[in-house]
């Protein structure tokens, strides 16, 4: 999963960064609103933290034109400003959430999280999948009840197939998944992660299809 | 502020003092010009009398002295001659007050019991006064009878009037007198009554709260008191304004604490189950410099509260600003190596304007902020030279610049602007136009004057006269 921070404080966002990293996300960091705008239209994002008081253009003004160029993307604001009128003034200009700092990491992982959630219309963070479940939130999986040890890139790959289960994913999109925007990607990763995944898993969970990429199907095969 | 004595008394004793005193004084001026009129008057007509009772006299007499003339011989000294017992009794009712002679010649015909001694009669026709022994002053009326060598005298006591016009003066006064309690305590109670709509504005003023910071209305008050209305409602209008300033200053500064603070709190929670013994690092290194941040943002904060509570004015020390200058240059030299930013100096020997400690945060905060703003292989050009009313500095930097519409406002606090560095508090302007207007000098932002681009800060300090 892919989160955009926009954040003008070098050590909070850098902070954020590697806290949502350690969470299973992707974290791509901008400072202004206008990197944030660019950032939003390049790349699509399950998820943008913004800051209100950015350099250049208000993070308000940011949220209210990802809105107006119809991003349903879920937006939580992280800002210093706690009057009750400015939490007003976020939420109806389009924030999914308002969180005040200084925030705690632990219920900002949550919120995140709850965001997500119910964009994807879940109502747990355990996604279900032929006797695997995978815990969101505490970031386990489990194989019939029996706990299964998978390395940070599996786990990224199972979860976004058990996310968008029943439809194939794009290599590239896996790629976009595991990775910043400006890390190198050898050639060979996903499939290497896809064939560990299924070692560890079992050979029929994850389906592949030439031209459309992998998918872990509603039922099994 | 210095207050006229008067005014640490009651206003209403003061007023009522005053109008007592005036009511005293129109009394008095009553009765003394009660008192002249009368003896005016009672002069005219005691006069007149003296006069008439001469003529009387001498009527009385005609026959007696023409037939004195006809014999030739001196009028007899019979008063009983001349006038009658009755002519007698009347005038001896009065004996006490009046007085009456007839002379002839040098010699004396006539003459009542009373009156003042008198050698030889007065020559010449009207009034004279005469001293008596006890203190008795007589006015004399005296009539020549023409044709004969007859003098006719009357007088009478002066203080007989002098009663009558007390008397006169006491009449005229007594009721006056008599009205001062009562005028006296209706001026009080009316001033009391005229003073109350000041009673229940001060009883209005004093029984807010202190938040409570809204305007008076004008109606309900007397017309006379609202001058002082405006001015109350002025005075509140202003500390309206500082309050809202000290609110808006007050959530700004928690906004900028926050920050650093989310940081401190983040990176804490992120080292304690970080095992990355390089990220553990970066982490750490990240918690200081945000702990760092937070407490410059600290410092900047009460850098600037400090300087708002002090008022321009006479400095206590006199420090010197190249001294100054070159000490901020020398402690950011450093800063600027690393950044590949040259600095430059050029200006007078010494340059003596103002307290040492200002001068430093103008010229720190001056050079930090070009600093943050020149591009590398910049150059931060400084100099400090005399200037008609005092001292000159200048800080030009090859950075991005100010635009002229964003120049007023860069001097607010927490001002970011359209070319601000996301490490900026916001506030180094703010703290160099503070440190200036205490030190009565005079701050411009402006472009640079040799055409290229960069923001020019000039500021200038008046010589400063140690106090």
């Amino acid at each position: 999963m892919r989160v955009l921070i926009v954040e003008d404080d070098p050590f909070l966002r850098a902070g954020l960064v590697r806290a949502l990293e350690r969470g299973g996300y992707v974290a791509d960091a901008v400072v202004t609103g206008e990197e944030a705008l660019a950032a939003a239209t390049a790349q699509t994002y399950d998820l943008i933290l913004l800051d209100l008081g950015l350099p250049e253009i208000p993070g308000l003004e940011v949220l209210r034109t990802l809105r107006d160029r119809r991003q349903t993307v879920p937006i939580i604001i992280l800002t210093a400003q706690d009057a009750p009128e400015q939490k007003v003034d976020g939420l109806d200009g389009g924030a999914d959430d308002y969180v005040v700092k200084p925030f705690d990491l632990g219920e900002l992982l949550a919120r995140i999280r709850a965001q997500i959630r119910s964009r994807e219309r879940r109502s747990s963070d355990q996604l279900q999948a032929h006797g695997i479940v995978l815990d969101l939130a505490a970031r386990t999986v489990t194989r019939d009840g029996a706990p299964m040890s998978l390395t940070a890139r599996e786990l990224r790959i199972l979860t976004v197939l058990m996310r968008r289960q029943g439809q194939f994913v794009s290599k590239a999109e896996l790629e976009s998944a595991l990775y910043d925007a400006d890390a190198e990607i050898e050639s060979n990763t996903i499939e290497a992660a896809i064939y560990s995944v299924r070692r560890k898993l079992g050979a029929e969970l994850i389906l592949t299809a030439r031209g459309l990429g992998y998918t872990i199907p509603r039922r099994p095969g | 502020m210095k207050h006229p004595r008067q005014r640490r008394r009651s206003l209403l004793s003061a007023l009522y003092g005053r109008v007592a005193l005036l009511l005293v004084a129109v009394i008095l001026g009553v009765g003394v010009i009660a008192f002249f009129t009368a003896q005016d008057r009672v002069n005219d007509v005691y006069d007149g009398q003296l006069v008439i009772g001469a003529n009387v006299l001498r009527a009385l007499m005609t026959d007696e002295i023409r037939e004195a003339d006809g014999r030739g011989v001196p009028l007899a000294i019979d008063d009983s001659d001349i006038l009658s017992p009755e002519d007698r009794k009347a005038f001896d009712d009065y004996a006490e007050w009046r007085m009456f002679r007839i002379w002839r010649g040098d010699v004396l015909l006539l003459r009542s019991d009373t009156g003042p001694a008198a050698a030889s009669p007065h020559r010449g026709e009207g009034f004279t006064e005469v001293s008596a022994p006890h203190h008795r002053r007589w006015r004399i009326y005296t009539l020549q009878v023409p044709g004969h060598d007859v003098v006719v005298q009357v007088g009478e006591r002066t203080d007989i009037r002098a009663v009558l016009v007390r008397s006169i003066a006491f009449g005229t006064m007594l009721p006056l007198l008599l009205l001062v309690p009562l005028v006296a305590g209706l001026l009080w109670f009316s001033l009391r009554d005229g003073l109350s709509a000041l009673r229940l504005l001060m009883t209005e003023l004093s029984g807010r709260g202190m938040r409570d910071l809204s305007t008076l209305p004008l109606e309900p008050w007397p017309r006379d008191l609202h001058p002082l209305i405006k001015s109350i409602n002025r005075l509140i209008r202003r500390i309206n304004r500082a309050v809202q300033r000290e609110r808006r200053f007050l959530d700004s500064a928690a906004h900028q604490l926050r920050t650093p603070l989310a940081s401190v709190k983040l990176q804490t929670q992120l080292i304690a189950d970080e095992d990355d013994p390089q990220q553990r690092a970066a982490i750490s290194r990240r918690l200081a410099e945000s702990v760092d941040r937070a407490a410059a943002m600290t410092d900047s904060l009460l850098t600037l509260a400090r300087l708002e509570a002090r008022t321009a004015g006479a400095a206590e020390r006199c420090g010197d600003l190249r001294t100054e200058v070159v000490a901020a240059l020398a402690d950011l030299a450093p800063a600027a190596a690393r950044a590949h930013v040259g600095l430059s100096y050029e200006g007078a020997a010494s340059a003596p304007c103002g307290d040492p400690t200002l001068l430093r945060l103008v010229a720190a905060n001056l050079i930090e902020n070009a600093l943050d703003h020149s591009p590398p292989r910049g150059e931060i050009e400084v100099s400090v030279q005399p200037s008609p009313a005092g001292y000159r500095l200048m800080v030009q930097d090859g950075g991005p610049g100010i635009p002229p519409h964003e120049r007023s406002k860069a001097t607010q606090r927490f001002y970011r602007g359209e070319t601000a560095r996301p490490n900026g508090s916001g506030l180094g302007l703010s703290i160099v136009a503070e440190a200036v207007r205490v030190l009565n000098g005079r701050l411009i932002l402006r472009d640079r004057a040799d055409g290229r681009q960069g923001l020019c800060v000039i500021v200038d300090l008046p010589i400063t006269n140690v106090s």
